[in-house]
């Protein structure tokens, strides 16, 4: 008992540390950061609780097939965003000037009333799916501390606020990799206790291979599903490893690259925990299978295995890196609301009090949010990702990659990705359609990001296209 | 390598993440080796 409440302020203690390390003048900016801090901050951003226990409930449903997830993240998800996407980032934030993503995208496609639009998107959603991050957080904690979840909710949301209010965004990196370093210590201790119960990895994937198929695992455990399933996980693939090259907060990490060279070793380090971290989950997750045949609900496989298996101080250790995983993306995802509030939605530099003022808000609503069941939060948890993402990819991608500045292109990109990727979860997709789906079984399938992002590559396009026509008409 | 994968009884799906999980265990820690190599430092006859 001792030891364990030694363990939390050990860990809250380095955390203040930490964030009172990276204070400086300016919250918005960081400078650029070493290497390591940049590897562990973009992985721990990246990886939220939900990825760690949610994805490992479908890991222990699907089986290894959930591998397929963890591939993605960290090839698509990771590697090229470092080859492709973050020096040219980088490059084209310095040369505008921009101090976050919502001016890059406005600055770089001469339109500051884009800035504005994205920065109210941001805010909103962002805003409120931290609400979700902050109640998975104070949820864990209701496990070992005697407090009502509604206190620990605003325990959470206020210790994220202040993280982001006195450390900035280089705080918020700090704490972020020193996150990242107990997301992974917790992960291995479970992943090696979970192959010395199964006899190893070698064994465990046999022993899983003959277990007789499922509803869900339709081709058994060591096989991609046929049919809507096998569809679902190449669906999560995609959406959890391209949607995640416009989210924000990831396009704010690479604001910190020092050079390019710099990039080389935060690839390969950020390659390297991801996989540790997401593809031992998944591996664990998937094998706990013969270890907890049966479980109440997907959710509750993660916590269920770490009580099983793992000693109770290292129990306490898998908390942590689950409360780790919440609070690093909490920070990241207030910084961007905040920033989004205090200085693009103004048009002006953010002071301390505008700072203040916006960190207030963000945790007024995000801790108001949390306390309600309301349908409205719960589908703008649900749908945050896949509407940041393929409202801002297509405009991001043809700056940074294309080097295309079209302020018409990039409104129709972002509108029609927007209002697409919205109108398919309230109408046509299976799970969040609010009157059921009206397209169709085969269109309930089709995630909604899809759609929004097919919509804004054809906005994008139909928008270049109409120009070139007007432009050619007097000279004709 | 190719071996452990005839050994191991999965799909090609799986299979091929398997593969492509393992590859960047071993790319990334290479790739961190050569980043952290000082210049100069290659044995040279």
């Amino acid at each position: 008992m001792f030891a364990d409440i030694l363990l939390w302020i050990g860990y809250f203690a380095v955390f203040a540390f930490l964030v009172h390390k990276g204070r400086s003048k300016d919250a918005v900016l960081s400078g650029s950061v070493g290497f390591g801090v940049q590897a562990f901050a973009y992985v721990a951003t990246y990886i939220s609780a939900v990825a760690l226990v949610g994805f490992g409930g479908l890991a222990h449903a699907y089986g290894l097939q959930m591998l397929l997830v963890a591939a993605g993240n960290v090839w698509l998800g990771t590697w090229m965003v470092y080859r492709f996407l973050a020096w040219p980032t980088r490059q084209w934030q310095e040369r505008l000037g921009a101090r976050t993503p919502a001016q890059l995208l406005g600055l770089g496609h001469n339109s500051p009333l884009l800035t504005r639009a994205l920065a109210l998107i941001f805010a909103l959603f962002l805003g409120v799916y931290a609400s979700a991050v902050l109640k998975g957080a104070a949820l864990l904690l209701a496990q070992i501390l005697p407090l009502p979840v509604w206190v620990l909710i605003w325990f959470v949301a206020v210790v994220v606020g202040l993280a982001v209010f006195v450390g900035g965004l280089r705080g918020v990196l700090y704490t972020e990799a020193m996150q990242g370093l107990v997301m992974l210590v917790g992960m291995v201790m479970l992943v090696g206790a979970v192959f010395v119960k199964v006899g190893g990895p070698l064994q465990g994937v046999a022993a899983l291979a003959a277990l007789p198929a499922d509803a869900l695992a339709n081709h058994g455990f060591a096989a991609l599903s046929g049919g809507e399933r096998g569809v679902f996980i190449l669906s999560l693939v995609v959406v959890t490893s391209v949607a995640v090259w416009a989210q924000p907060q990831m396009i704010q990490r690479h604001f910190a690259v020092a050079h390019p060279d710099q990039l080389r070793k935060t690839t390969s380090l950020a390659m390297l925990i991801l996989t540790v971290l997401v593809g031992g989950a998944y591996f664990a997750a998937a094998l706990s299978r013969l270890i907890l045949p049966e479980v109440s609900s997907p959710d509750e496989v993660m916590p269920q295995l770490v009580r099983l298996l793992l000693p109770k101080f290292a129990l306490q250790i898998f908390v942590l890196a689950i409360v780790s995983a919440s609070l690093s993306t909490a920070t990241a995802i207030y910084h961007i609301a905040v920033a989004a509030l205090a200085e693009d939605m103004t048009g002006k530099p953010s002071n301390r009090w505008s700072w203040f003022a916006g960190i207030v808000v963000c945790v007024l609503v995000s801790g108001g949010c949390a306390q309600i069941k309301g349908q409205l939060v719960a589908l703008l948890c649900t749908t945050s990702w896949s509407i940041v993402g393929a409202t801002a990819l297509v405009p991001y991608v043809a700056l940074v990659r294309g080097g295309r500045r079209n302020a018409a292109a990039a409104w129709t990109g972002a509108a029609a990705g927007f209002t697409a990727c919205l109108l398919w979860y309230l109408i046509a997709y299976g799970p969040t359609a609010l009157a059921g789906p009206l397209l169709g079984s085969a269109a309930a399938a089709v995630p909604p990001f899809f759609a929004g992002l097919f919509c804004s590559l054809a906005g994008w396009f139909a928008a270049v296209a109409l120009q070139a026509k007007r432009e050619a008409v007097p000279s004709a | 390598m190719f071996a452990l994968f005839d050994a191991l009884p999965v799909d090609p799906a799986v299979g091929a993440a398997v593969f492509s999980l393992l590859a960047s265990f071993v790319i990334s820690v290479f790739g961190l080796a050569r980043a952290f190599k000082k210049p100069g430092s290659r044995h040279v006859r």
